[in-house]
C-alpha cells in the first residue's frame, strides 16, 4: 500500500493559480513530498528596468503582479521619490490610497472567486468576479485601463479625479457592502467550505514569523502585523481602521481575515471620500528624458492584498536604475512555505491551499 | 536617542562596519566584511530580535569587480528595518550559505546562484529555479547584453525596425511644446 | 478533419463546431486575468458556446494569453500537439504578435506563429473582454467558412515548425512522441 505515485499538478491544470507547477509524490491521496517549479512567467523585469529610464521603467513595473498591479506602481514611485527627494502633494497621497484600497477590494473579490472555485462552489466566482467589474469600471474611468493602470507616477498621480467620481465610488461601495452578507451566506458560512477549510494547512505563530510569512496568512495566526499600521506610508497614519486578526491559522481563518478586511477597506474609502483635500495632484519632475537619479538606495514596502510587497532599489547617479529587486509576498508563500504546507495534505486540497496562501506566480519569477 | 541610533552605536562597537548610515528614517544600512555577516545577522536576530527575514538581494558592481549581497531584516516589535551588506569578489563569486538561519534564504540563494552565478557553499539544493536549459552566462550580470541575446535567438516581426529613436522624437516634441 | 473535400456534411460539421468551442484552461500569461470576467456573469462568453475544458484532449481552442517564456512555450507546443482535431489557437496581446513591451527580454518569444499556427490574433495590452469576444466571433466566422485550418497547416509544414522550435530550444527539444507516431498527428 506504500506505492509512491508522482504527479505534476500544473502548469496546465484548472486548479492551479496562474502558471506554475507543483510536483507531488503521493501515497494514496496523501502528499508525502512536494516540489514547486516556477519560471513559466519569467520576463526578466529586473533586467529590463536596468535598460530603461525611470519614466520608461514605470510603465512596465505594474505588469509584475497581474491580479493587483497598483502596489507595484506605488512602490516604484515611492522608491524614486525617496531617493531623489521629491515631495508629493497632499491630494496625490489621498488619491493614491484611494486607488490602492480599491485595488485591494478588487483583488479580494478575485481571490474569493478562486478560493470558492477551488472548493467546488461555482456560484461564488460568478458573483464575485461580476462585482469586481464595478471596481474595474471605476478604474477605467479614472485611469483608462481596466487592469493595468500606470496611474501612480513618481511625483504624484497622472491626472486628477474626474467630476463626480467620488459619488460614483460611494455608490459602488454601498453596493459592495450590501452584498457582503450575501457572500457570507453563500460562501463563508457554507457548510462545505467550513468542513474542508477548518483545520487545513495550519501555520502556528512562531513558524509564521520565522518563515517570513506576511499579510493575511500572518494575521490569521493572531499576529497584528500590517505595513499600513507598522510603517505607515502616504496618509495611512491619518486614517482610522483596524488591523484584523483571527485565531487558528488555517485556511478558514485566512478567509475570514480577508472577508473582514474588505469591510475595513470600504471604511477607509469612505473616509477618503469625506476628507480628501483640494490642491495640486502632481509635482513638477525634472525633464524625464535625461532625469539623472541621485545615487542612493532604499527599501520601500506596501501592504498588498497578499501581504508586504517590497522593492529594494539602488541608483548610481545615472539616468538608469542600477538594480531593482522585487520581494513579492508569494516569493516566500509560494515556494518554500507551500512545499512544507503541502506535505501531509490531501491531493484535493492543493488548489485550496495555494489560493489561501495567495500564491501568485508572476511575482515569484518576475 | 532612538532605538536605531542606539543600535548603530552598538553595531559600530561590536563589528567594523564600513559605512553605517540611515537611507531613510527607519532603516539602518551597514557594510561589513565577509566573515562578519553571519555574526552580524545572528546578533540582530537572536539578541536584538530582528526575527523576520525580508529579502536577500544581489547588486552587480561591474566597475569595482564586486558583487554586493544585501540582507534585509525586520523587527516586528520595534518596527524598524536593518540592512546588512557585504561585498564579494566577482571573479571567484562564492559565499557561505545562511539557509540554516532562516529557511526561506534557500529560495533567495537559489535565485542568486542562477541569476548572478554566485556559488553558495553548503546550500542543499542549488538547482535551476527559474530558467530552463540556460547555456549563456547568468543573465542578471551587467555584462550580459539581453538585446544581443534576443537578436541571436529570436526572430523579429517585420515592421518593428527602429525607424526613429523614440527617445529623440519625444525629446524634440517636448522641446517644441515647451517653447510655446 | 476532412476539409480537403468540402461538402454539405463539412458545412454542417463546421456549423456545429462553431457553436461549441471548448477552451483549454491554461493561463499562459497575464491575459489570463481577463478570462474570468469573460467567462462569468458580466460578459458571459457561454452565450457563444464557449466553456472551459480541463484537459487538452477535450479542448478545441487554445488561448495563448500573452507573452510566452521559452519554458512555457515548450509546454504550450506539447499541449497543442496533444489536442485533437479540430483545434484552433487564439493569441491575446501585443506580446504574442511582436514581443510587445518585452521586445528586449531574453526569455520571451517575439513571434508566436513561427512555433504554432495562430488562427486569430487579438491586439492590446491586455485585450478587454469585449475584444476577446470579438476575436472569438472572428474565429467562429473563419470556422464556418472552413478557413480555420491551423492544424492542417501545422501537419503539412511540420518540418518548418520543428526547425523554428529547434532554434529556440537547441538540443533540449521536446519529445516527439505526440506527433511522430505512425500516420502523424
Amino acid at each position: 500500500m506504500s506505492k509512491v505515485v508522482k504527479i505534476f499538478h500544473g502548469p496546465q491544470h484548472p486548479g492551479i493559480t496562474g502558471n506554475m507547477s507543483v510536483e507531488l509524490d503521493l501515497i494514496g491521496e496523501t502528499i508525502v513530498k512536494a516540489r514547486t517549479h516556477v519560471g513559466y512567467l519569467h520576463r526578466a523585469f529586473e533586467k529590463l528596468v536596468e535598460r530603461r529610464t525611470a519614466m520608461q521603467a514605470f510603465t512596465i513595473v505594474c505588469r509584475i503582479c497581474v491580479p493587483e498591479p497598483d502596489p507595484n506602481e506605488e512602490n516604484f514611485a515611492r522608491a524614486i521619490e525617496e531617493i531623489t527627494g521629491l515631495e508629493v502633494p497632499e491630494r496625490a497621497k489621498w488619491i493614491r490610497v484611494l486607488v490602492l484600497e480599491l485595488s485591494r477590494l478588487a483583488a479580494y473579490h478575485l481571490w474569493m472567486g478562486g478560493q470558492a472555485g477551488s472548493t467546488g462552489l461555482y456560484t461564488v466566482p460568478q458573483w464575485s468576479v461580476g462585482y469586481r467589474d464595478y471596481i474595474l469600471d471605476l478604474f477605467e474611468e479614472l485611469t483608462g485601463g481596466r487592469v493595468y493602470h500606470m496611474y501612480i507616477i513618481p511625483g504624484g498621480v497622472r491626472r486628477d479625479l474626474p467630476d463626480g467620481f467620488l459619488d460614483r465610488v460611494s455608490d459602488v461601495m454601498d453596493l459592495i457592502e450590501s452584498k457582503l452578507p450575501e457572500f457570507d451566506r453563500l460562501f463563508f458560512d457554507n457548510a462545505v467550505f467550513k468542513k474542508r477549510a477548518i483545520g487545513t494547512a495550519v501555520i502556528d505563530p512562531e513558524t509564521a514569523i520565522e518563515r517570513g510569512v506576511v499579510g493575511p496568512p500572518l494575521r490569521a495566526c493572531g499576529i497584528a502585523s500590517d505595513v499600513r499600521r507598522d510603517d505607515p506610508y502616504e496618509i495611512y497614519d491619518k486614517l482610522d481602521f483596524d488591523v484584523i486578526t483571527e485565531k487558528g491559522g488555517d485556511v478558514y481563518a485566512r478567509a475570514l481575515v480577508r472577508r473582514r478586511e474588505m469591510e475595513q477597506s470600504i471604511k477607509i474609502i469612505r473616509q477618503i471620500i469625506k476628507y480628501i483635500p483640494d490642491g495640486p495632484y502632481r509635482t513638477k519632475i525634472p525633464y524625464p528624458m535625461n532625469w539623472k537619479l541621485k545615487a542612493g538606495e532604499t527599501y520601500v514596502k506596501t501592504e498588498s492584498a497578499r501581504g508586504e510587497f517590497g522593492y529594494y532599489m539602488v541608483t548610481d547617479g545615472s539616468e538608469y536604475i542600477r538594480r531593482m529587486n522585487v520581494r513579492g509576498p508569494a516569493y516566500v508563500h509560494g515556494v518554500s512555505l507551500l512545499e512544507d504546507m503541502l506535505e501531509g495534505a490531501q491531493l484535493a486540497d492543493v488548489a485550496m491551499i495555494m489560493n489561501s496562501l495567495g500564491t501568485c506566480p508572476p511575482e515569484i519569477e518576475r | 536617542m532612538s532605538y536605531l541610533e542606539e543600535l548603530k552605536v552598538k553595531i559600530e562597537n561590536m563589528f567594523s562596519p564600513e559605512k553605517c548610515y540611515f537611507p531613510k528614517e527607519n532603516l539602518l544600512s551597514f557594510l561589513v566584511s565577509n566573515s562578519e555577516v553571519r555574526g552580524a545577522l545572528s546578533y540582530l536576530k537572536d539578541v536584538e530580535g530582528f526575527k523576520h527575514f525580508v529579502m536577500l538581494s544581489c547588486v552587480d558592481w561591474l566597475e569595482e569587480g564586486k558583487f554586493e549581497l544585501v540582507y534585509i531584516v525586520w523587527h516586528p516589535e520595534k518596527k524598524v528595518n536593518a540592512m546588512v551588506k557585504t561585498k564579494i569578489d566577482r571573479e571567484k563569486a562564492e559565499f557561505q550559505s545562511l539557509h540554516d538561519m532562516w529557511r526561506q534564504i534557500c529560495t533567495y540563494e537559489r535565485e542568486i546562484w542562477e541569476m548572478f552565478g554566485v556559488n553558495f557553499i553548503g546550500h542543499p539544493r542549488l538547482e535551476p529555479f527559474i530558467l530552463e536549459d540556460w547555456k549563456d552566462m547568468p543573465p542578471m550580470r551587467r555584462d550580459f547584453d539581453t538585446l544581443h541575446y534576443v537578436n541571436e535567438h529570436y526572430e523579429w516581426r517585420e515592421g518593428r525596425e527602429e525607424s526613429y529613436k523614440p527617445r529623440d522624437y519625444i525629446g524634440e516634441a517636448f522641446d517644441e511644446w515647451r517653447k510655446k | 478533419m476532412c476539409t480537403d473535400n468540402p461538402g454539405v456534411w463539412e458545412y454542417i460539421a463546421n456549423w456545429a463546431r462553431k457553436h461549441s468551442i471548448w477552451v483549454l484552461a491554461y493561463g499562459t500569461g497575464c491575459g489570463a486575468i481577463e478570462m474570468p470576467p469573460t467567462m462569468t456573469s458580466r460578459y458571459d462568453a457561454e452565450r457563444f458556446g464557449l466553456r472551459g475544458a480541463a484537459t487538452p484532449r477535450q479542448a478545441d481552442l487554445l488561448i495563448i494569453s500573452g507573452y510566452l517564456a521559452t519554458k512555457t512555450l515548450k509546454r504550450v507546443i506539447r499541449t497543442y500537439e496533444q489536442m485533437y482535431d479540430p483545434k484552433y489557437v487564439l493569441a491575446l496581446g501585443s506580446c504574442t504578435i511582436n514581443g510587445g513591451m518585452y521586445w528586449d527580454s531574453y526569455n520571451t518569444i517575439k513571434k508566436l506563429d513561427l512555433y504554432i499556427p495562430v488562427d486569430v490574433y487579438v491586439a492590446g495590452c491586455m485585450p478587454r473582454p469585449e475584444a476577446i469576444i470579438e476575436g472569438i466571433i472572428a474565429l467562429q466566422k473563419r470556422i464556418e467558412e472552413g478557413r480555420a485550418e491551423g492544424a492542417k497547416k501545422y501537419r503539412e509544414n511540420i518540418e518548418w515548425y520543428k526547425k523554428n522550435q529547434r532554434e529556440v530550444f537547441g538540443d533540449e527539444m521536446l519529445p516527439d512522441y505526440t506527433w511522430n507516431f505512425e500516420g502523424g498527428i
